[in-house]
């Protein structure tokens, strides 16, 4: 809505002059008798323009008006600004009457006093964005480049800035390994087993907005006397098949027998919901989550993170069609939320792409390997397609499940520019599959329904499963697919991942 | 005598006083008019787009935009140029309506086109064609950006009958049939205008995007090769990562990888090349990480050229714009002119 502007007494600024005049000469044309009336009507007419509220208007004065109002005015004036409420405070207020004359140097001059700028956006947007920070500078002190660094190294970074330091976070290979919220900049992060050579990255941000990066590399230890441990393990979930509600039977070792590739694999290990968990949470912040849903799903995730055990682990990804915010993993704690659910939504769904990267980052982690998303997802800007994340999913042992906030309660065909319809619909009901082939499944939330129940079902669901462990024969580490069947007692279906590639 | 001439004066009045209201409601539109375009003239922007916002609200739809080229009809012959401030004026209540009014935004958008279209009936002259396809092109480009593709259609449609081969409306046009399924039309519209500027990055792309669904596969990667290997903007990212998907699409691991991280290189905060990058890695059998903190150091930088693709295309619209904020202050005078109005002035502080 454009507010109106306030009514003043002031005088117009302008003249209104031909159409009143043609009005008058009207009325000479239809007569002398009628003279006097026209012209008394002409003078109703200017009088009335005259008189109407905020004909005209002294200059809008801004200056002491909270930012946020400004902006919304500009906005409403045509801008097309976008902003976020963590750099637009509310309790901003203007502090200099802009000069301009043009709503683009209005804008830039109500933003200056408060470090903040514009950027021209997609679609001729305007986004506000941090004026430049003051500087920031950081570098890794240790390790150093070229050094020898195996099992847990010690990482410390100097941060040299006049600003106060949001964070440090810490990366291997450029994967996220901590976050540090205070000095000393330091923290102790294991180093992956693998051989070659290891990237740490220090990247510190501050409270301003102000970020630097620093890298080195080193070397690794390569263990070439590796255990090879080939168990596999098996999460199976059991419900009742359809037209029977409620907790399925207890069952016990004897009622599972795994296949695989139709053979039929003798059980070597046997529990239920015991082992850790490696959760991944992938929240999607896009714009079509704005508002109230984003943080309904901070909320629930809140809510999840409290369910998981003090031995389980996860980590948070924000996502829109570029990752908002990443934490390393770490203690299921809510406080892993914490400076995150400020994330404001922006931006298109990237959803394949962002999978993708939560499936490469379980791959390190050890037990239980899960991806809980979240997302109204309808992906028009990934770059990787599900064909490619089927790929990824045959070669992962995490599972997927998708919360999925249906808003078109099931209708989902669309156009996009990479592809149309009925493109779109065949590579959804692809990513469908891969999600249910992954383990895990889909379930699909109706607008307003109670996002931390769907969370704890999830969780439940977790705790409920079965694990199954066998050791597969004659592994060829050729890439070849082992597809799994297991079977258990009629009236109860079961699901699992539907194999694995020997690699 | 008295009587009868006071029924003959009664009824009379009674025939005038159906046709009298509409012309008062006619003139209290049209002065309603004036004084928006008045104050838009004089620079004060915003009180002129609230008494158009007040206007449009009130007034019934047929009658307002009859109300609004009358006006425009009345000044438009004495200075043409008038009309395009009048037009612009309405482009931009477009823009504020569009979002949450979409009756009024749908008449804002038609009768800024009509206004256009009043001034090419005015003024024949190349320079005022050439400006009134940049304007309707304009209009074209916010309503496609608003997911209003017919409106879009139909706008660039009378720009390329003003000015045939307008680079925004033929950009903009392939981007609808790219929506629409339609790559063969799409390629056709596109191919003369990377002809005629071969500088045109986004349309060279969209152009080689097209040939590959229509399997015209050799001259599309060539096409995608050489964008790939120049620019430093989201044209080249996006190059690289179609290219890339080619050549993994025929095993050639490392000859994607290979663009990928070239394009990575002068490009860091492209968020999608280090997914890609990633997989393409992977499925070579190789072990090369997934770093996302590039990405971290990145903020506010990381653009997706993927997601630059998808939403209506700009980069043509761009220098049109800005080539129409230069002609605004003239029209803007004209409009003060024909008005009787002051023209803007910087505004002074208080």
């Amino acid at each position: 809505m454009i507010a109106a502007p306030e009514a003043t007494p002031s005088p117009p600024s302008f003249t209104v002059a031909p159409d009143v005049g043609r009005a008058a000469a009207f009325g000479r044309r239809s007569g002398r008798r009628h003279a006097a009336l026209a012209a008394s009507l002409a003078a109703l007419v200017i009088v009335a323009a005259i008189a109407t509220p905020g004909a005209a208007q002294l200059p809008r004065r801004y200056l002491g008006m909270p930012l946020v109002e400004a902006l919304a005015r500009l906005q409403e004036q045509g801008l097309r600004i976008i902003y976020s409420s963590d750099l637009v405070h509310a309790d901003m207020k203007v502090v200099k009457e802009p000069t301009g004359t043009w709503l683009h140097d209005v804008l830039a001059q109500l933003l200056e006093p408060h470090g903040l700028a514009v950027r021209v956006g997609p679609g001729g947007s305007l986004l506000v964005v941090r004026a430049g920070p003051p500087p920031v500078t950081v570098r890794l002190t240790s390790p150093v480049a070229g050094e020898v660094t195996t099992g847990e190294v010690e990482v410390t970074a100097e941060v040299d800035t006049t600003e106060r330091v949001a964070f440090v976070d810490f990366f291997v290979n450029g994967w996220p390994a901590a976050r540090v919220k205070q000095a000393p900049w330091s923290a102790r992060i294991t180093v992956p087993d693998e051989g070659g050579s290891c990237r740490f990255t220090v990247v510190a941000r501050t409270a301003g907005g102000g970020r630097a990066s620093d890298s080195v590399i080193t070397r690794r230890v390569v263990h070439e006397d590796r255990v090879e441990v080939a168990l596999r393990q098996v999460y199976v979930s059991a419900s009742w098949d359809r037209g029977r509600f409620g907790a399925p039977p207890e069952l016990g070792v004897g009622d599972f027998h795994v296949f695989e590739r139709g053979v039929m694999q003798p059980l070597a290990t046997f529990g239920r919901g015991d082992t850790p968990i490696s959760a991944l949470l992938l929240i999607d912040a896009s714009e079509s989550m704005r508002g109230a849903e984003l943080q309904a799903a901070f909320d629930a995730a809140r809510q999840f993170l409290r369910q998981l055990a003090p031995e389980d682990e996860a980590a948070v990804m924000v996502f829109a069609d570029r990752v908002l915010t990443l934490t390393p993993f770490g203690p299921p704690e809510p406080g892993l939320l914490e400076g995150i659910e400020g994330t404001a939504a922006s931006g298109g769904t990237a959803l394949d792409d962002h999978l993708y990267a939560a499936l490469r980052l379980l791959d390190e982690r050890p037990g239980r390997r899960i991806v809980l998303l979240l997302s109204d997802g309808a992906d028009v800007t990934s770059t990787l397609t599900a064909a490619d994340l089927r790929w990824k999913v045959e070669r992962s042992d995490a599972s997927i499940y998708w919360l999925r906030l249906d808003r078109t309660r099931g209708e989902r065909s669309f156009a996009s520019a990479w592809r149309d319809a009925e493109g779109n619909d065949r590579e959804f009901r692809e990513l469908a599959e891969v999600v249910e082939d992954s383990g895990g499944r889909i379930e699909a939330l109706l607008p307003g329904v109670d996002l931390a129940k769907a969370f704890t079902g999830v969780m439940a669901e977790l705790r409920a499963q079965y694990v199954l462990g066998y050791y597969p024969r004659d592994l060829k580490r050729d890439g070849s697919w082992r597809s799994l069947e297991v079977r258990t007692m009629p009236g109860v279906r079961l699901r699992y991942r539907a194999g694995w590639v020997d690699r | 005598m008295r009587r009868f001439l006071t029924c003959a004066l009664l009824l009379a009045l009674a025939a005038a006083v159906p046709a009298g209201a509409a012309f008062r409601e006619q003139s209290k539109l049209e002065a309603a008019y004036r004084r928006a375009l008045g104050a838009w003239a004089a620079g004060q922007d915003e009180d002129a787009l609230a008494q158009l916002q007040r206007l449009d609200q009130d007034g019934e739809v047929g009658r307002l935009e009859r109300a609004k080229l009358a006006v425009g009809k009345a000044f438009g012959r004495r200075n043409p140029a008038a009309l395009l401030a009048a037009a612009a004026l309405e482009e931009r209540a477009y823009l504020v309506y569009a979002s949450r009014r979409p009756t009024m935004a749908a008449e804002a958008r038609h009768t800024a086109a009509a206004l256009v279209e009043l001034h090419a009936s005015l003024d024949r002259a190349p320079a005022a064609r050439t400006a009134d396809a940049a304007m309707l092109a304009s209009l074209a480009g916010s309503a496609a950006a608003g997911s209003q593709q017919s409106a879009a259609e139909d706008l660039y449609n009378r720009v390329l009958a003003l000015v045939p081969r307008q680079p925004a409306a033929l950009l903009g046009l392939a981007a609808i049939h790219e929506l629409h399924a339609q790559y063969a039309e799409a390629a056709e519209l596109l191919a003369p205008l990377v002809v005629e500027h071969p500088d045109a990055r986004e349309a060279r792309l969209r152009l080689a995007v097209n040939e590959l669904r229509l399997g015209r596969r050799e001259r599309a990667e060539t096409n995608l090769r050489k964008l790939a290997g120049d620019g430093v903007d989201w044209v080249r990212s996006l190059a690289a990562q179609e290219l890339a998907k080619v050549l993994a699409a025929r095993g050639d691991f490392a000859g994607a990888g290979a663009t990928i991280d070239a394009a990575a290189a002068v490009l860091p905060c492209d968020p999608s090349l280090p997914v890609q990058a990633a997989l393409v890695a992977e499925r070579a059998g190789g072990a090369t990480p997934l770093d996302l903190s590039t990405l971290g150091a990145c903020g506010e930088a990381a653009e997706s050229a993927r997601a630059r693709y998808t939403h209506a295309p700009s980069s043509e619209l761009v220098p049109l714009r800005r080539d129409i904020a230069a002609g605004e202050r003239e029209w803007r005078q004209a409009l003060a002119g024909v008005l009787g109005v002051v023209a803007a002035q910087p505004r002074v502080s208080e």
